[in-house]
Formats: C-alpha cells, sequence, structure tokens
C-alpha cells in the first residue's frame, strides 16, 4: 500500500532530504529519512508557520504600524470574514481556530511544494487521509457536544418522529454513516489527487527542461515548469480553500438546526 | 504499521500547529483585531453623535438667534412706540404750558390794562383838578374858558390814543 501511495517511478523534484540520502547511500538514517520525509516536511512547516505567527503576535500593536502584522492581519481576518459569513458570528468564532488552521496548514503544505528543496506533504495521501481524519473526528464531536449522544444519534438515523420514519431509521443511520465516512475520504482524495498531480506535472517539466540539452553534456536546461509554477499556485489555494470550505459546511451541518434556520 | 505511524504523526503535527496558532494567531490577534474594530465603531458613533449634537446646537443657536431677531424687534418697536408716547407727552405738556403762559399772560395784560385805567382816572381826575384850578384862577372869559376846555378834552383823546 505504502507503494502504491508513493509510485517512485512518479517524476518528483528533488528535496534536500533526498539529496541528504542519495549523498549518505543506503543505510538506517537513508530508511528513516526517507519513511519519515513527508512528517518531517509537515513538522518543519508547522515550525516555520508557528514561529511566523509566535514572531508577529509578540509585536503586534493595536495600530499596525508594520507591513508583517498587517499581512497576518489580513490572512486572519479573511478568514474570519470567510468562516463567520457561513457560520454566522458566534458559532464562526467557536470554529476558526480549527478551521483557519486547517487551510494554513494545507495551503503552506501545498506551497511547499514549490520552494526549491522542500515537499508538498500533501501530495502523500497519510497527510490528507489524517487531515480528512481529523476533520471527521471533529464534526462527529462536534455533533455529539452540540446536539448531545441522544440529539446525535437521533441526526444519525434521520430524526424519526413517526412509524415510517423509526422503520427507515437503520437505513437512514447506514446512509448517515456512509455519508459522513465518504466525505472526509472525498476531501482527503481530493486534496491528495490534485497535489499530486501538479508535484508531478512540476517534476515532468523540470526534467524535460533539464534534458533538453542533455546531449550537449552541459550543465543547462530550460525552465519549462515555469508556467505551471502559476498555476499551482492557482491550485494550492484553492485546494486548500476547498478543503476548508467543505469541512466547514460539514460542521454546519452538524449544528443545531433551530439556530441556523435549516439546513 | 509505519504507514498508520505517519498518519498518527501528521495529526499530531496539525494538533501541534492548531496549539500553536491557538495561541498566537487565534487568541492574540483575533482579539487585537475585535479590539481595534470596536474602538473604530467606537468613534465613529462619537463621530456620529459629535455631528448630531452639532446639529442640535446650530439648531439651538439659530433658535436662539431668530429669538434675538425678534426681541430686538420687539424691543425696537417698544421704544419707537415709548418715543413716541414720550414726545406726545412733551407736546401736550407744552401746550398745557403755553396755554398757561398764555392765560397768565392775559391775566397781567387784564391787570395792567386795569391798573392802566385806574392811573388814567387818576391822572382824569388830576387833570380836571388842576384845570378847575386854573379854570377858577383864569375864568376871564368865555372864549378862553372854551378853548381851555377844548384843550382839556383833546388832551384826554391823545392820552387815551397813548393807551390804546
Amino acid at each position: 500500500m505504502h507503494e502504491a501511495a508513493a509510485p517512485a517511478h512518479l517524476p518528483e523534484i528533488p528535496n534536500f532530504i533526498t539529496l541528504i540520502t542519495h549523498w549518505v547511500g543506503h543505510g538506517p538514517v537513508t530508511e528513516f529519512l526517507h519513511t519519515w520525509e513527508n512528517a518531517i516536511f509537515a513538522f518543519l512547516i508547522v515550525g516555520i508557520v508557528g514561529a511566523v505567527a509566535a514572531f508577529v503576535a509578540r509585536s503586534v500593536s493595536l495600530v499596525p504600524g508594520r507591513r508583517r502584522q498587517v499581512a497576518i492581519e489580513a490572512v486572519i481576518e479573511g478568514l474570519d470574514n470567510m468562516v463567520c459569513g457561513v457560520l454566522g458570528k458566534k458559532e464562526g468564532r467557536r470554529y476558526l481556530p480549527f478551521l483557519g488552521t486547517l487551510f494554513l496548514f494545507i495551503l503552506s503544505m501545498n506551497l511547499a511544494g514549490l520552494v526549491p528543496g522542500f515537499k508538498s506533504p500533501t501530495s502523500r495521501f497519510e497527510m490528507t487521509f489524517a487531515l480528512a481524519f481529523s476533520v471527521f473526528f471533529y464534526v462527529q464531536w462536534t455533533g455529539i457536544r452540540r446536539l448531545g449522544l441522544v440529539g446525535y444519534l437521533d441526526h444519525m438515523i434521520g430524526q424519526p418522529r413517526d412509524a415510517a420514519g423509526w422503520i427507515l431509521s437503520p437505513l437512514m443511520l447506514f446512509i448517515h454513516g456512509i455519508g459522513e465516512i465518504v466525505r472526509p475520504v472525498s476531501l482527503a482524495l481530493r486534496l491528495f489527487g490534485n497535489i499530486m498531480g501538479e508535484d508531478t506535472l512540476l517534476g515532468v517539466f523540470v526534467m524535460l527542461g533539464a534534458l533538453t540539452f542533455a546531449w550537449s553534456h552541459l550543465p543547462i536546461g530550460i525552465p519549462l515548469h515555469l508556467p505551471f509554477v502559476l498555476l499551482a499556485v492557482i491550485f494550492s489555494v484553492v485546494q486548500a480553500l476547498v478543503f476548508t470550505m467543505l469541512s466547514m459546511i460539514y460542521i454546519y451541518m452538524m449544528l443545531p438546526q433551530e439556530e441556523h434556520g435549516g439546513h | 504499521m509505519a504507514l498508520l505511524a505517519q498518519f498518527v504523526v501528521n495529526i499530531l503535527a496539525f494538533l501541534l500547529l492548531l496549539a500553536i496558532l491557538k495561541k498566537f494567531a487565534w487568541g492574540t490577534l483575533l482579539k487585537l483585531i475585535d479590539e481595534r474594530r470596536e474602538k473604530i465603531a467606537a468613534e465613529f458613533r462619537g463621530i456620529d453623535q459629535a455631528k448630531e449634537e452639532l446639529e442640535k446646537l446650530k439648531a439651538e443657536y439659530q433658535q436662539r438667534l431668530e429669538k434675538i431677531e425678534e426681541e430686538a424687534r420687539g424691543k425696537i418697536q417698544q421704544a419707537i412706540s415709548e418715543g413716541r408716547r414720550i414726545g406726545m407727552e412733551i407736546e401736550e405738556d407744552a401746550r398745557a404750558h403755553a396755554r398757561t403762559t398764555l392765560e397768565k399772560v392775559k391775566e397781567t395784560a387784564a391787570m395792567e390794562v386795569a391798573k392802566a385805567r385806574s392811573e388814567l382816572k387818576e391822572q382824569v381826575v388830576d387833570l380836571a383838578i388842576q384845570i378847575t384850578h386854573k379854570v377858577l384862577q383864569q375864568h376871564l372869559d368865555e372864549e378862553t374858558d372854551r378853548r381851555m376846555i377844548e384843550g382839556f378834552i383833546q388832551e384826554i383823546h391823545t392820552l387815551d390814543k397813548e393807551h390804546d
């Protein structure tokens, strides 16, 4: 399954871990780095994003004097407006940390593939499924917390209020259960497929560009992948946005109906 | 197994970032943005209130100004009326005074005339006495008496004319 998820034959732009493993050669360190390559990049990104947030938060002021504060606030406020626009001010603020972090984490990981020496951890399904599982768990937990265990189960069996409803309740439970599982799976596969495809496309064109003058035996090439970098930036933003928006809608659908006028 | 471990580690990475951002970004920055938003909103509310107060004050001053103008017009009218009244009073007084003075002058004149007449009578009597003396002293003939009497009468006429 691991080999199927990370096929060795797909072209990939080398990152600093592949270069290290190439230099070190076969051995336990290489094996470790190769196995945990994705997680290492994920933690690096966590470190970078966290450090930026901590650095900016340390010197913030009510009247923003620095560009970095303005830039970070623009991102935070944009996410706040997006989430609160759908969930409402009160509910939006409650779920903004989860959804906002999800967006920033996915976006950072998507864009990491465009930074020389880095790799997109979201191009591997372990990461996208991990994120989708987090969303799944968070949505179910939100449902139980907001509706209560009985309310949650009532929601899962389709809120039966008559005999027909109760007769159909096992079927509704099955459909709801499948739906709840399929949603994160679709999230994970969509993100994984798009970012893996994008990275592969870039890898192919980098390779083509490098091979253009291979006949001359000179270390020169053509940056054929450059037009696709802009496309990759757009894809990265769109995919992060889609993952976050859908997660937000799943949370919204789990919230009590009377607070939102039905869903 | 390694796949499951990576899966769990990836979740941990996400949870770690969630914790970091919750502490630094979502807590601090959202609070700051809310504070700023509230402050700006409060300042706008303040500006609106100040505007309303300014409008009220303007209307109040306008009303006051109109009232002052009205009062000034009233006072001017009152002063004009008062002036007219005083003028009429002065005129009335002057007329009364003139009448009084005229009456006094008439009385004085009448008294003077009476006095003059009285003096004239006395003079006539004196004159008559003097004439009588003269007549008695110079009663020589009829022709002389006649001339003396005519002279006496002429003298009386002259005195009458002088008095008139």
